[in-house]
């Protein structure tokens, strides 16, 4: 192998590589995409179609089940969701999980066309749908606009300028708007003059319809001009409404509307989204990045740009920061980098302390290196500096410079018997280079599973994968490139002071060792029971490990839901948010309280999932100055908003670190009745309360609400010339009013409503003394004259379809401690509850998030175990060397139990990537030691003294490489994310590490039948053997 | 060798020492902890006890206000009008000149009418000294008292026509509006003026078959306004109500818009000028007797269980722990919904938090 030979002799070009590598990898690190955690894809749209007055069966039958069969017609398609409701309905389409950002806009526009081609099919009145493919933005900046002072048209105003000011700023993609409520025109009339003077509703509205659309005149020919002509009399202003005579029926005297009516410019009523922001009311404006671009450059971009716009804003505005991304990933990454740094150091130390100065600090060069050009390769790959990519660089850091210290052992071990360092760097590379890859492709061939998975969690993991991919295989190759180079320019050999050179093995501890590993050899068959027993014992201890996802974030900001009953009205729900706001926000700790009531706000996290539009939901997000008094706070308010708000239901919860969302055990059952699956719901229900750990239990379908419906006499309504239709226009103008036209004014098209004065809109029965408008009588007559009861009933307001069967699911989060807890307990009770015939139980939640990440990373273990499996046999071309390496992969088990039990950590899902990364560095242990023992086998040493010296001679570099990593994986101990992780690692390692210095040995006896010589007192040789 | 041996003990007692550490952490871990019970945490309600009185009804019936005594007048002879006195709104007395048509033609007739009165009455004298003599023949003499007869009674004719060229106020009161124009020719009894009186004001409004049809039969006026306690809300005066009795009520529907007319009387304090032709609407208080049981409860405390039936919660006074109980339930009205049959009265029914309820839940009474 000439490589060594080759960088080694071409010194000037290896070492101007090398600096450039160095450069051009920190200026990589400084321009490389920087997020807060990775990016996955949310691989949904919604489809949304108004259906004005039909009921939720109505809309569920009528129009999901069409735009239902249009999407279902998509090959692309993984799981359909739909609701209906009264007025609306929303389908929400998943992709399956192969398609990313990149193919996804193709498969939109395929559901596009399938939703437009369904139009034909809807019933009359049913609106255009409308798909919304951008449902996964995210809104990296989300600020809340208050100025208490200034009037709501003011704010607006000022919103508006932001908007189309910050769009032009660099990296901006999208400003959306939350809680901006829009203008109407109300014409409120009064019911005893109309009634009087037999103006009906229906009159005005073609009155006022006209008043103010563009009409076309023509054109005439005065020669030779051709000119245009435009009669006046538009309605311009507000006023001039007031202004427009209306005929009365009896006298045929013109009056005024204003005589009869009042015309006001006002805000929808009721709302139907807001936002507050500590209690002021606000607009919330989010703005998006561009893809690919860079979310801290987009955030300082705007910074400047928000100090030019300040002199032309007026003054009191202020802007509340609800969630700031620049912000947080400029932290985060800062917090990461310096776990790197600390990380880097750590392993330096190490290496100073088991190599001695110079040898140390090379390596730590060599280590820098690798890691500046890991970026180099890193980048245009499309992997950003965030937690998972920074994080496995630390996992990594201990992997990376196990090559660089075998050269570099090697180099030292034959500098001391006195070869030339060249010579010996070549020689070392030649014989270990092979090996060395072998063993690098075991360890990366360890994370492939979690690189090939496309599920989400796979996406969001992936860039861990690739980072140790790039980095490893950097490592190796700066292993028999650079260092060689730098062992020969820099490793002195040791002075020529003792005549002979020592034996690196006469130490006590060295003879300890060999002398236990022959009693083991000796008596082998009871090790091997021991190891056995200890095995058992850590399966049983790993059944009592809790099991969970993915740890919460800690980030200073959580979130509290307060559920309203299903319809009851906006302003009620705004009040019992103005008091758990009040309440909250006086709590100790409590920097800032953001209000949305109406539906969820813009995603600003890509964790973050809105809930939908829904009269009686309220969400708060609360701030504090420290996370850790999140914990204490939660049950606090949970308690307190009981007490206070006893008709809602509220709860509060962390932001999720990684793909899933509270609501972690969810019970689903589908069937058709939804009789039938209420009573399932209510008995879930009851048993998830049973069970005193368990909270913020609820049903998607929420309560039935009540109904008014006002039975029409036929007859009388025929004798009248009436039908419903003319019901439904007179009792909609009474309370919520009638669209009946549309004012333009400048750029705003503002709706006008006609509808009841406050005084009859307030109250109930009204409705009883409505008049409507006979046509026949030519009068207004009571409309108790065709309406011949009120009868109240329930209906079901929101249905729910999975995968176009009805589907009821019973949410509920632990207290405190892992759901999978909490699920373990009442998974077999639900599973108990007798269903009739047609309707069936499945599970949701954590427990299916978890099912679908693990599913593909567990389908592809075996294959790369496979893999890594026939690596090592081609490394040794030997079955059973491969066998005695692999036997001791399940002994990771032990470390990883003790660690996860002694720390109380939970075996989620980075833990699992742990686990599986553990089996990658035990086999490049196990190869090292192997390849030893062939070699000295291959150099004639008797078998039993090969296992044993074998075993001293890397005693060192394994013990090194092990605590190289396990203990630069220190400072990941720290960070909530990878602390199981990192728990398992280190633990796992250090005890498989030693039980595999023991254990390598007697397998290697058991399967190769070694026995053990007649013991003579075995005089080590001076060095001639050992390399 | 004993360095060995020594460190061979060490080692096997670090292996024992793993082994046992492993195996009293399962142990620990195996004593499955079931998590404590906590202690059962009250949860507050409002509460509203179930009585039994009829619920009152509020109806609303829009109407005109118009004067009490009224009267379109009318001229019983055609003509031209040459003189019209007075304006709308002004106050007259009983008998004064209204309108005036052009009585030439009337005066004429009747001076003509006189004129032949006055011969017939000469020739009627004649005629009955001669009868008396025994000159003229009965039958002459009848002829000539016939047409004295019939020229006295044209007479009466011409100048009652003559008379009625002049229109004067029936009783004191206002005039409310002109319908005809100075100078302009008018028919007999076509309107020519709106007149009302001052005292007091009615108000006529159309009551639906329906609500007509729940009046109890044989109940005189003065004794429904006493059950119904009609009030009037005018339009102008939206912050005050006054006090209205039934004047009439209709026994035939009006055969297009099938409802009954009716009519209130009400008196306006002195400093409120209610007038006529303002908007008012008549507001009327309806006990339910004729639906049984008709208690209410607020409409929050009503929800819909599995079964889509209308259900309450049930608080035990004793226990306070909530039950369900099955409702049927009628009309809304205000804020409450009728209670047709399934709560006692007196019994206490959980009105807020009603989907946060479960069966057997305990429950308290926040300090009132």
């Amino acid at each position: 192998m000439n490589i060594a030979q080759f960088w080694i002799e071409n010194r000037v070009t290896t070492l101007v590589l090398t600096f450039v590598l160095l450069g051009g990898g920190m200026i990589t690190f400084g321009n490389m995409g920087r997020l807060e955690d990775p990016e996955f894809t949310i691989k949904d749209a919604l489809v949304i179609t108004p259906y004005p007055g039909a009921n939720a069966r109505e809309v569920e039958e009528e129009v999901t089940d069409e735009i239902e069969a249009a999407a279902q017609q998509l090959g692309q398609l993984k799981e359909l969701e739909s609701r209906s409701e009264r007025g609306l309905s929303t389908v929400t389409v998943t992709i399956q999980d192969r398609f990313d950002k990149t193919s996804l806009p193709q498969v939109w526009d395929e559901l596009r066309r399938k939703v437009g081609d369904a139009q034909s099919s809807l019933p009359p009145g049913a609106g255009p749908s409308i798909v919304v493919d951008d449902y996964g933005d995210v809104f990296g900046v989300f600020v809340a606009v208050t100025g208490p002072e200034y009037s709501y048209a003011q704010l607006k105003e000022t919103v508006d300028l932001l908007r189309k000011e910050l769009l032009l700023v660099q990296d901006v993609a999208k400003i959306d708007t939350f809680g901006e409520r829009t203008e109407v025109i109300y014409v409120e009339l009064d019911r005893d003059r109309a009634s009087q003077l037999g103006i009906s509703v229906p009159r005005i509205a073609s009155e006022l319809q006209s008043r103010n659309t563009v009409s076309d005149a023509g054109r005439v020919r005065v020669t030779p001009e051709y000119i245009a002509i435009e009669p006046t009399g538009i309605v311009t202003d507000v006023t001039q409404f007031e202004d427009i005579p209306i005929s009365g029926i009896e006298s045929n005297e013109q009056i005024f509307l204003r005589d009869i009516a009042t015309i006001r410019r006002d805000y929808l009523d009721p709302p139907s989204s807001l936002i507050r922001y500590d209690g002021t009311a606000a607009i919330g404006l989010g703005i998006s990045t561009v893809s690919g671009g860079n979310v801290v450059v987009m955030g300082n971009a705007l910074e400047a740009r928000m100090q030019e716009l300040r002199s032309v804003l007026p003054l009191g505005i202020e802007f509340g920061i609800v969630s700031l991304q620049s912000q947080a990933v400029t932290v985060a990454i800062s917090g990461f980098t310096n776990s790197l740094l600390q990380a880097v150091g750590i392993v330096i130390v190490v290496l100073l302390f088991f190599m001695g100065l110079r040898s140390g600090l090379l390596i730590g060069f060599v280590l820098f290196l690798t890691i500046a050009g890991s970026f180099i390769f890193l980048d245009p790959m499309g992997v950003a500096l965030e937690r998972i990519s920074l994080g496995a660089l630390i996992i990594a850091l201990g992997m990376l410079v196990d090559n660089a210290i075998v050269v570099v052992d090697g180099v030292l071990v034959r500098q001391a018997r006195g070869m030339d360092t060249k010579q010996a760097a070549i020689e070392v590379v030649r014989q270990s280079a092979i090996p060395l890859l072998g063993a690098t492709a075991v360890a990366i061939l360890a994370f492939a599973a979690i690189g090939t998975s496309e599920d989400k969690t796979g996406e969001f993991c992936r860039s861990l994968f690739q980072v140790v991919l790039v980095s490893l295989s950097f490592s190796w190759v700066t292993a028999v490139t650079v260092t060689p180079l730098l062992c020969v320019m820099f490793l002195k050999p040791p002075e020529e002071a003792e005549g002979e050179p020592e034996d690196a093995y006469a130490g006590r501890f060295y003879q300890g060792y060999m002398g236990f590993v022959r009693t083991c050899i000796r008596g082998r068959f009871v090790v091997v029971g021991l190891v056995v027993a200890i095995f058992a014992g850590s399966l049983v201890g790993f059944g009592n490990v809790e099991q969970s996802f993915f740890p919460p974030s800690t980030r200073a900001q959580f979130l509290v839901d307060v559920w309203m009953p299903r319809g009851s009205h906006v302003d009620e729900t705004i009040e019992s948010v103005t008091i758990a706001e009040d309440y909250i926000a006086g709590l100790e700790g409590v920097t800032h309280v953001t209000a949305l009531v109406g539906k969820g706000g813009l995603r600003f996290l890509l964790t973050y999932t809105p809930e939908k539009s829904d009269t009686g939901y309220a969400q708060l997000l609360v701030d504090v100055d420290d996370a850790a008094k999140i914990d204490a706070l939660i049950p606090a308010i949970e308690e307190g908003l009981a007490e206070k708000l006893p008709s809602a239901l509220s709860y509060a919860f962390k932001f999720e670190l990684g793909p899933g969302s509270n609501g972690k055990i969810r019970a689903q059952w589908k069937g058709d009745d939804p009789n039938v699956l209420r009573r399932l719901a209510d008995e879930t229900t009851a048993i998830f309360a049973s069970d005193p750990v368990s909270k913020a239990i609820r049903n998607d379908w929420r309560d039935r609400v009540k109904l008014v419906q006002p039975v029409i006499a036929e007859r009388e309504a025929n004798l009248n010339g009436l039908q419903r239709s003319d019901v439904a226009t007179v009792l909609r103008y009474s309370f919520d009013g009638v669209a009946v036209g549309v004012f333009r004014d400048g750029d705003l098209l503002l709706p006008i409503v006609m509808r009841a004065p406050e005084a009859e809109r307030s109250r109930f029965d009204s409705l009883r003394s409505a008049q409507i408008f006979s046509r026949t009588a030519g009068t207004a007559i009571p409309l108790r004259q065709i309406v011949s009861s009120l009868d109240t009933g329930f209906e079901d307001d929101v249905i729910i379809r999975e995968d176009r069967k009805r589907t009821i699911t019973i949410f509920a989060d632990p207290k405190h401690g892992a759901a999978s807890e909490l699920f373990g307990r009442l998974r077999p009770q639900v599973e108990a509850i007798e269903a009739p015939d047609g309707y069936e139980l499945e599970w949701a939640g954590e427990y299916e998030d978890s099912a679908n990440a693990q599913g593909p990373l567990l389908a592809a273990v075996p294959i790369f175990v496979g893999i890594m499996f026939v690596v090592t046999i081609s490394l040794f071309n030997s079955i059973r060397q491969a066998t005695v390496i692999w036997l001791n992969v399940p002994l990771a088990l032990v470390g990883v139990t003790v660690g996860l039990l002694v720390t109380g950590q939970p075996f989620g899902f980075m833990a699992l990537l742990g686990f599986l990364s553990l089996i990658g560095m035990l086999i490049k242990n196990g190869v090292v030691l192997v390849d030893e023992i062939n070699l000295n086998l291959g150099n004639g040493m008797e078998a039993m003294e090969a296992i044993v010296l074998s075993g001293a001679s890397r005693l060192r570099p394994v013990a090194m490489a092990a605590s190289t990593t396990a203990l630069g994986m220190l400072p990941l101990l720290t960070d909530a994310f990878f602390v199981a992780m990192a728990v398992t690692i280190i633990f796992g390692l250090l005890f498989a590490t030693v039980l595999t210095m023991v254990l390598i040995p007697v397998f290697y006896a058991i399967l190769f039948d070694v026995e053990p010589s007649v013991e003579p007192s075995v005089e080590p040789i001076g060095g001639g053997t050992t390399p | 060798m004993s360095a060995m041996s020594g460190s061979c003990t060490r080692r096997t007692r670090l292996a024992r020492a793993a082994t046992a550490l492993a195996a009293c952490a399962a142990f620990l871990s195996a004593c499955a902890e079931e998590p404590a019970p906590e202690p059962e945490v009250a949860r507050p309600v409002q509460v509203v006890v179930f009585g039994s009185e009829a619920a009152e009804e509020v109806l609303e019936f829009p109407g005109t206000i118009r004067a009490a005594e009224r009267a379109e007048t009318s001229f019983e002879v055609s003509g031209r009008v040459i003189e019209f006195p007075v304006n709308e709104g002004d106050q007259v007395e009983a008998g004064q000149l209204l309108a005036r048509l052009d009585p030439q033609d009337y005066k004429a007739e009747a001076d003509r009418k006189e004129a032949v009165l006055a011969a017939a009455k000469a020739e009627f004298a004649r005629q009955e000294k001669l009868f008396a003599e025994g000159v003229a023949p009965e039958a002459e003499y009848d002829l000539a008292r016939r047409n004295y007869d019939v020229a006295v009674a044209g007479a009466r004719i011409a100048n009652k026509a003559l008379a009625d060229t002049e229109l004067r106020a029936p009783f004191a009161g206002r005039v409310a509006r002109k319908l005809v124009d100075n100078f302009q020719n008018v028919q007999a009894k076509e309107a020519v003026i709106s007149f009302q009186s001052d005292s007091g004001v009615e108000i006529q409004v159309a009551i639906p078959e329906r609500d007509a049809a729940r009046m109890p039969k044989d109940l005189s006026l003065a004794e429904r306004s006493l059950r119904t306690k009609p009030e009037v809300l005018v339009s102008a005066f939206p912050d005050q109500t006054f006090p209205a009795r039934l004047t009439e009520f209709a026994t035939r529907a009006d055969p297009t818009t099938r409802t009954f007319a009716a009519t209130l009387a009400f008196e306006t304090p002195e400093e409120v000028n209610v007038l006529p032709g303002m908007t008012a609407s008549v507001r009327v208080y309806v006990k339910d007797e004729s639906q049984v049981a008709g208690a209410t409860l607020p409409a929050s405390a009503v929800f819909a269980d599995a079964d889509g039936d209308s259900s309450v919660w049930i608080v035990d006074p004793g226990s306070l722990r909530v039950g369900a109980r099955k409702v049927q339930s009628g009309e809304l009205s205000g804020t409450s919904l009728r209670i047709l049959a399934g709560v006692e009265d007196g019994e206490w029914v959980a009105t807020t938090g009603v989907h946060q309820l479960r069966d057997g839940m305990l429950v308290r009474r926040p300090e009132l």
